[in-house]
């Protein structure tokens, strides 16, 4: 059962993926790039981490629809309605693509993967936080919150008016 | 499959679809009143969310559990809405925010026609305004586990009282749209991100010191 | 009875209404809103939500055109009611009788939406010209910018229109430089005529890029008819233009109650302490200042350059500033105040291009509510 369900998905996402080179629209685009991000959600539920795949669902959500303020604001013909090409460096992005295929291909292929030992742990996500962070727990989160701020800070000094006139700046 | 033990992710986690939703009825409208309204959600949502967020995670630390019946059992000797009151006030803005109603409705505003929900009619508009109440009904709902102490309370049994609270939530929210304007983003904006985002990240230093002594 | 009568007498008895204004139908607006409160018929701020289209007054030529754009976009069952300017209580509600009963007589929907049907959807060719938002055969149509009517929203699929910068047959936006450097597409979406809220009968043409007016353009569309309007007392004047001041920010209960102290002053009751009541509420809202303060600021030297007279020449500032001067008039003229000289229209909508420019859409409707010109031909008399 999980093995389809994960068949299922893993090819959803690698079709969403190419389906954001295939589309003309802007709009078409982001939300196929989120189609193939929650299929990626959902294998990382199947591995058992439910925290990080709802987290990612959550997340990817949020940052498609940001990323369809930025595309609209700035791209020419955001609702692919003049049929424009809108793929630069095509041999280029070949060549690469497909090199890095290759190589995660064979690291797939030659990589001795270890045998498992013992049983899955009760909850993964705190195993695997604890393998990914460790000692480090505290020092993780206030870096998160200082990026937070400087993200922030970088903003509100970057730009000394808003974009509106009058009145509030 | 999924455990309801990540409850509170997975609550958050569905109401940022309501971004999506919204939005894409002001892009697919196809004119240029209902754009502005998705495009004023989508403000609206990055004016809301962290606050939202940390609100939650404040909840999920004091109760050391992301699962909506271990939260409401860890209220059993203190309610949450009274050592936190910061990160339920912020709840309470967050609930109007994303199902964009009363003093945050301005994506859905009467300056332009009816925003988003413009050019639907029939059915359409029938579905959308009943999803956008029933988002607002459900997470209403949710600050009684959140905060308000889940069903405890004597007399009557609890599902009773998880009524009981959700009904005084709304009522609370219908007073508050009564009482004010609707709020724009370009003015909130800097509030939610230079008032709101430290307050609650105090709040949650305060509940970790709290949690850890 | 069966189900579907039930269903359809349930429906009929309460339709959603949306309320056109023309210059000089001020007076029957307020008529047919007191009637439509008194019903429980709620008005709503988008015809393609509304039953039925009420029209209060005679348009002129051009209304009449956007008018019947308007209606065109009104989804059935519809009824459509027009009222004359000097009407009284009892024709508005045998009128409004009369589209419930049109709303309930089904096989005659059947009938107009089987011709709507027929008609077929909007093509950008009905209209004979191009894409100008500003005019031309959609006479200032409300929605603005290029909104697709019925199912051509579907060409864009795919982009099998191959017109050069013309897919089906509605050119692209054009881009041009804005104030940050960038840029952006240039939108003509055009405010008014038929907006709820809104004057009667002006039209402004805006040019947007995203939600920032970078031009605005202001037009007239006049009213049939002699253009007197019975307001019966400035304070009435004053509430209607608070009240839909308060629906555009927003504030809905408030802007209710501003509407009933002005039905109750116009028939005549003594409401002197409700509306100070009102005006205090309203004052100290500190999140109606915050969201209102500092828009549309006109100054002194406006005032005199642009010849301003009434509540903007009075009480120079912002839009806060000249709500509070109306509630300190509308305060006056209940308590037999002398006559004030009144708003000049003209000058008002000389000064509002100035005022635009360089504001965001939901600013820019405060600021053109918190001036509230009354297009009428005769000037008001309090």
């Amino acid at each position: 059962m999980r093995t389809v369900v994960f068949w299922v998905l893993a090819l959803a996402a690698v079709g969403f993926g190419v389906a954001v080179f295939r589309v003309d629209s802007m709009a078409r685009a982001t939300f196929a790039l989120l189609a193939s991000f929650l299929c990626v959600g959902g294998t990382m539920v199947l591995l058992d981490l439910h925290y990080l795949g709802v987290l990612v669902v959550l997340m990817m959500i949020m940052e498609m629809m940001v990323m369809a303020v930025f595309m609209i604001m700035y791209m020419m013909n955001p609702a692919g309605l003049m049929p424009m090409s809108m793929l630069h460096n095509r041999r280029g992005a070949l060549i690469i693509s497909g090199a890095v295929l290759v190589a995660l291909v064979a690291g797939v292929w030659t990589v001795d993967w270890p045998e498992r030992a013992g049983r899955p742990p009760g909850d993964p996500t705190r195993a695997l936080g604890e393998a990914v962070m460790g000692a480090q727990m505290p020092v993780m989160i206030v870096v998160g919150v200082a990026i937070l701020a400087t993200m922030v800070s970088a903003v509100v000094l970057a730009t000394d008016r808003g974009r509106y006139d009058g009145g509030d700046r | 499959m999924l455990p309801w033990s990540i409850g509170v992710v997975w609550f958050n986690a569905m109401e940022v679809v309501a971004w999506v939703s919204v939005w894409m009825v002001g892009w697919g409208t196809n004119s240029a009143f209902p754009l502005v309204g998705g495009y004023r959600f989508l403000a609206q949502g990055l004016a809301y969310e962290l606050p939202h967020m940390f609100a939650l995670i404040t909840v999920a630390l004091g109760a050391e559990s992301l699962d909506f019946g271990e939260i409401a059992r860890a209220q059993d000797g203190l309610w949450f809405v009274v050592w936190m009151p910061v990160a339920f006030l912020v709840y309470l803005l967050s609930v109007l925010a994303m199902a964009f109603w009363g003093p945050f409705g301005h994506p859905v505003g009467h300056d332009l026609a009816g925003g988003a929900v413009l050019e639907l009619a029939g059915p359409d508009r029938l579905v959308f305004e009943a999803g956008r109440y029933a988002l607002l009904v459900v997470a209403s709902a949710a600050a009684v586990p959140l905060f308000l102490g889940g069903g405890a309370g004597p007399l009557l049994p609890g599902w009773a009282w998880a009524l009981v609270k959700t009904y005084l939530v709304l009522a609370l929210l219908v007073w508050v749209r009564h009482r004010l304007p609707v709020i724009r983003m370009d003015r909130f904006m800097t509030a939610a991100w230079v008032v709101l985002i430290p307050a609650t990240l105090v709040q949650m230093l305060v509940v970790g010191i709290v949690v850890l002594g | 009875m069966g189900l579907r009568e039930r269903l359809v007498r349930f429906a009929a008895e309460r339709p959603r209404s949306f309320v056109v204004a023309t210059p000089g139908g001020a007076g029957a607006r307020l008529v047919v809103e007191e009637e439509l409160r008194r019903r429980g018929w709620r008005a709503v701020a988008s015809p393609v939500g509304a039953d039925v289209l009420v029209v209060c007054g005679e348009p002129g030529a051009e209304l009449a055109q956007a008018i019947e754009v308007v209606w065109a976009d009104v989804p059935g069952p519809r009824a459509r009611v027009q009222v004359a300017a000097g009407v009284r209580r009892e024709a508005v509600a045998r009128a409004l009788d009369g589209a419930a009963a049109e709303l309930a007589d089904v096989p005659r929907q059947w009938a107009d939406a089987a011709e709507r049907v027929a008609a077929g959807p909007w093509t950008p060719d009905d209209s004979g010209d191009e894409m100008s938002g500003h005019g031309g055969g959609h006479g200032g149509h409300e929605q603005g910018g290029h909104a697709a009517h019925g199912d051509m929203g579907g060409d864009g699929d795919g982009g099998h229109e191959h017109h050069m910068g013309a897919p089906g047959g509605v050119a692209m936006a054009e881009r041009a430089d804005d104030r940050d450097g960038l840029k952006l597409d240039v939108l003509h979406v055009p405010l008014g005529p038929v907006l709820s809220d809104w004057p009667a009968g002006l039209r402004v043409s805006l040019t947007l890029q995203g939600d920032v007016v970078q031009d605005a353009e202001v037009g007239v569309l006049g009213g049939a008819g002699d253009g007197v309007v019975e307001w019966g007392g400035l304070a009435v004047a004053h509430l209607d233009s608070i009240g839909r001041l308060l629906a555009v920010a927003g504030w809905a209960a408030a802007a209710e109650r501003a509407r009933i102290l002005r039905d109750d002053v116009r028939a005549g009751v003594d409401r002197r302490v409700e509306v100070e009541r009102f005006a205090r509420q309203v004052g100290r809202s500190r999140t109606l200042r915050w969201m209102i303060r500092g828009l549309g600021v006109i100054d002194r030297a406006a005032v005199e350059r642009y010849g301003l007279t009434g509540v903007a020449a009075r009480y120079p500032g912002d839009v806060a500033d000249r709500l509070a001067g109306r509630f300190v008039e509308a305060r006056k003229a209940l308590g037999g105040g002398a006559d004030v000289e009144l708003d000049d229209p003209a000058a008002l909508l000389r000064v509002l291009p100035s005022l635009l420019v360089g504001a965001e859409l939901a600013a820019a409707r405060l600021i053109v509510a918190s001036l509230d010109p009354d297009l009428a031909r005769e000037p008001v008399h309090g």
